[in-house]
């Protein structure tokens, strides 16, 4: 990131094409502050989301350790957790509301710090304007503040693990009652109000990185960029986005009024409490508001976490096998049936609410009708797969990874959308393993495989694919080892978030699996420093990359090793084809880049392609109405 | 890290980007209230008749609903008069618009004040009905979003006032700033008719 070639400044201002809002580099003096901490470069903005989500992987997953060892040795002293947290852990034996708040915390960390606004955050901004031909996002000022909000937030919520009366506690869901009466637990007194700020803010975050990602793809494509040749990672970003900018202000609407009744009294969500003997006030309020307010996003934001890593394995995996992707137009028609159908499946979290039975059955109904395009992107990567000249890479590998994991986690699914088995599984350790493995696991493998692949493009560096086989194996199969016995457990009975459930004789008898399941947890963990090593130091230390280290088609990889803010030091490279040409018979390598038109082609000696035909010239940019009738259709 | 000069391609557009994400933006706004008068419908539906709180909201809410429907008149008026390059008229209508979104927001404050004054505050423990929370709820955010255009419409007035806008900045911005706050009258509209008839609604769809 050091090399400081370039420093011309502003062109003249050409105020004919005013119309147009110019935009020019404000920031090329390069000073610290400007260039690193307070830039409008989409991929400054990106790394920081990167780093800044790893920081809080970091904590998100060793406070699992905590609990982890809380659930394998219930009742035993372990004197490092005194050690580690002080009151919270008198004794060396964890403090009950404690084990609650580190749940509670772990699931907020790693969905919306980690698997939300470190993957779209880091994702999105470094390949939406890199893979459309773009200079940077509509807005790098937004793009900016959406980072800095993200911050803010992350920073409020670190704190709330060190106020007096503990973090919130509540569980990730934070359903009312227990989350909107400060009496009822510690958790539920200063660490939930800030608990809510910082997801005030973190909406807000998300919103402003939303609106960017999806104007930037509808408004900003280079030329040639119809939809139809969009790779699948931005179309999985772009229909992410919608999805983001449509559910969160939901959620906004829910914490408000869990606020009011906090903060100044109101019933929205409460009626007829009694704590201690004692009746409360409220009256008329309905906790199930609440859910249904929650899970008109928490369904949808599952999918938010989910789809850029299936983008990111749809463009890793296609690249890696030397093939076309599989299908490419029932990629994008299942990523869009996904996105919608992810919009009216949310109560399917509430079949225990008491919900009328019909009503359970067309939410039913559509969960499974999920399953449909699910299985077809399933199928899809097979295919691609299938007879594929496959490169092992690191990023290759996780990309496979989260296939199997979407498999294995979706299956689960499916039976979990059925209401009359997800009654007795509710609130299971059956639950826990299938969104664990569908949306943790499959999740995580798309984010390290976007790492892994992406990292030259980053820092103009290789990262080393020796310690990064070793990182995927231990992350694999500690995966597998941690979350498929929870199946059996949740058959079993046993509940989730219990402080102590060998309480119980029939859940007791699990005490052994939960003990193997902890030791594997510490496996993966130790598994994770691998990352962190070859990550960091390869930043700084790693081998110089070539420009183009995977032969890949799309455009990022013609801008020169280590890009400027403004990404291409001349013009934009124009795109003649699809981003999937790979091994294409007659073509003498085997990729050809999205920005090789037809006439530059080399063919292998003797072979006659049929030009014409096969390749035809750019769409009509220069015709404005056709472009418009394009977008339209997008 | 180096810095190429470049000037943003928008020619392939067929709505500016700023323009696009501030569409993006009223969606976003459009969910937020139509959560909340979701879980009004909810929360009302299942309410039993002898709960059912009967009011009538303050008259003055009429006043206030002609009041931003002006201001949507005066705005688009500067927003021609601005395009034109006629600067006084341009002006005169941000001020007029800016005026009259004071006086809605004094509007809707006193409205809350009479309406705590006639028995229904935002909190009562004694009360099973929450729409009049909702009322104070919704109508404060609303509320927010006005500070936050007045905001807008501020900011291009001054621009204005000391001829700051670059060439063609000024077009670009009344429009943002006139999508912004029509879009705004039209959610009070919105807002409003169903604050005031849903109640009705509802108990004679018992
Ligand atoms: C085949 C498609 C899927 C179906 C039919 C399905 C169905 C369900 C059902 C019915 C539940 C509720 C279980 C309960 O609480 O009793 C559930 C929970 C959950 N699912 Fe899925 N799911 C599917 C795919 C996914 C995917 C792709 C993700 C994420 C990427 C995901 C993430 C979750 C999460 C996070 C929860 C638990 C939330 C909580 O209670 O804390 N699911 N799923
Ligand atoms: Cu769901």
């Amino acid at each position: 990131m050091s090399d400081v070639t370039q420093n011309q400044h502003h062109t003249l201002h050409d105020e004919l094409h005013d119309h147009a809002a110019h935009h020019h580099d404000h920031h090329g003096h390069g000073n610290f502050w400007t260039t690193y901490v307070f830039s409008t470069d989409h991929k400054v903005i990106a790394k920081q989301f990167l780093i800044t989500g790893i920081i809080m992987a970091i904590i998100g997953i060793g406070m699992s350790t905590l609990f982890r060892l809380q659930l394998a040795f219930p009742g035993q002293s372990i004197p490092l957790l005194e050690t580690l947290l002080g009151k919270w852990a008198p004794d060396g034996q964890l403090d009950p509301n404690f084990y609650l708040a580190l749940v509670t915390m772990h699931g907020t960390f790693m969905v919306f710090f980690v698997l939300t606004a470190g993957l779209s955050g880091t994702f999105s901004n470094f390949l939406i304007p890199l893979q459309v031909g773009a200079r940077d996002m509509a807005s790098g000022f937004i793009n900016m503040l959406s980072y800095w909000f993200f911050f803010t937030s992350s920073v409020i919520m670190v704190i709330s693990l060190f106020v007096e009366s503990g973090p919130a506690a509540a569980g990730w869901t934070i359903y009312p009652p227990l989350s909107a009466l400060p009496q009822a637990i510690p958790g539920s007194g200063t660490g939930m109000t800030l608990w809510l700020i910082s997801m005030t803010l973190f909406i807000a975050s998300s919103l402003m990185g939303g609106i960017n990602y999806i104007t930037t793809v509808m408004n900003l494509r280079t030329k040639g960029m119809s939809f139809d040749r969009l790779p699948l990672t931005v179309w999985a970003f772009f229909l992410t986005a919608i999805i983001g900018v449509l559910s969160f202000p939901v959620l906004f609407s829910a914490a408000l009024l869990l606020m009011f009744d906090r903060l100044l009294g109101t019933s929205f969500y409460l009626s007829d409490i009694f704590i201690g003997g004692e009746m409360l006030h409220y009256q008329g309020g309905s906790p199930i508001l609440y859910q249904h307010l929650f899970w008109f996003l928490g369904h949808p934001e599952v999918y938010i976490v989910l789809l850029p890593a299936l983008g990111i394995s749809s463009e890793v995996i296609s690249v890696n096998s030397r093939k076309p992707i599989f299908g490419y137009k029932a990629m994008i028609a299942s990523m869009i049936g996904i996105a919608f159908l992810s919009f009216i499946v949310w109560a399917h979290h509430m079949f225990v609410t008491g919900m009328n039975p019909f009503l359970g059955t067309v939410f039913m109904l559509f969960t499974l009708v999920i399953a449909v395009p699910s299985a077809i992107k399933a199928f899809n990567y097979i295919t691609t797969l299938w007879k594929g000249n496959i490169r092992f890479t690191p990023a290759m590998m996780f990309a496979i990874g989260l296939v199997s994991f979407f498999i294995t986690g979706g299956i689960t699914g499916i039976l979990l959308g059925n209401a009359a088995i997800d009654i007795p599984l509710h609130d299971t350790y059956f639950v826990t393993a299938h969104f664990h493995l569908v949306m943790g696991s499959a999740s995580a493998f798309g984010l390290f495989a976007g790492v892994y692949h992406w990292f030259p493009k980053m820092f103009g560096r290789m990262m080393n694919p020796r310690l990064g086989y070793i990182h995927f194996w231990f992350t694999f199969l500690s995966l597998y080892l941690v979350f498929f016995p929870m199946h059996f457990m949740g058959l079993g009975g046993v509940a989730r978030h219990y402080y102590q459930y060998t309480a119980f004789d029939f859940m007791g008898v699990y005490g052994d699996l939960s003990k193997f399941i902890t030791y594997s947890a510490i496996f993966g963990f130790v598994g994770q420093l691998f990352f962190l090593a070859n990550f960091f130091w390869n930043i700084f230390f790693g081998k110089e990359a070539p420009q183009n280290p995977w032969k890949a088609n799309t455009l990022e990889w013609t801008t020169p090793l280590r890009p400027g803010h403004g990404n291409w030091p001349g013009e934009i490279p124009t795109v003649y084809r699809w981003p999937y040409d790979y091994s294409k018979p007659g073509v003498k390598d085997d990729f050809l880049p999205q920005h090789i038109p037809a006439e530059e082609v080399e063919y292998e000696e003797g072979f006659q392609p049929e030009m014409p035909e096969i390749e035809k010239a750019p769409r009509p940019q220069e015709n404005p109405a056709a472009e418009e009738t394009e977008d339209k259709e997008g | 890290m180096s810095a190429y000069s470049y000037e943003m391609d928008y020619r392939n557009y067929i709505i500016h980007p700023l323009k696009f994400a501030l569409w993006l933006f009223i969606l976003t706004v459009v969910m937020i209230f139509g959560g909340f008068t979701s879980a009004y419908i909810v929360q009302a539906d299942a309410l039993q008749e002898s709960q059912r709180l009967i009011y009538d909201l303050p008259p003055l809410l009429w006043r206030n609903l002609a009041v931003i429907l002006v201001s949507s008149v005066t705005l688009q008026f500067a927003i021609y008069f601005g395009k034109r390059n006629n600067r006084d008229f341009s002006l005169l209508g941000l001020f007029m618009t800016f005026g009259l979104g004071l006086l809605f927001l004094y509007g809707q404050w006193d409205a809350f004040g009479q309406l705590t004054e006639s028995g229904l505050p935002f909190v009562d423990p004694d009360r099973t009905d929450n729409s009049i929370a909702f009322f104070y709820v919704i109508t404060g955010l609303h509320g927010m979003h006005i500070v936050a255009a007045l905001l807008v419409v501020l900011f291009v007035l001054i621009k204005t006032l000391t001829n700051s806008f670059k060439p063609g900045k000024l077009a670009l911005n009344l429009e943002l700033a006139g999508t912004f706050w029509h879009f705004l009258g039209l959610l009070w509209i919105y807002l409003f008719l169903f604050l005031k008839f849903m109640p009705d609604a509802l108990k004679e769809s018992i």
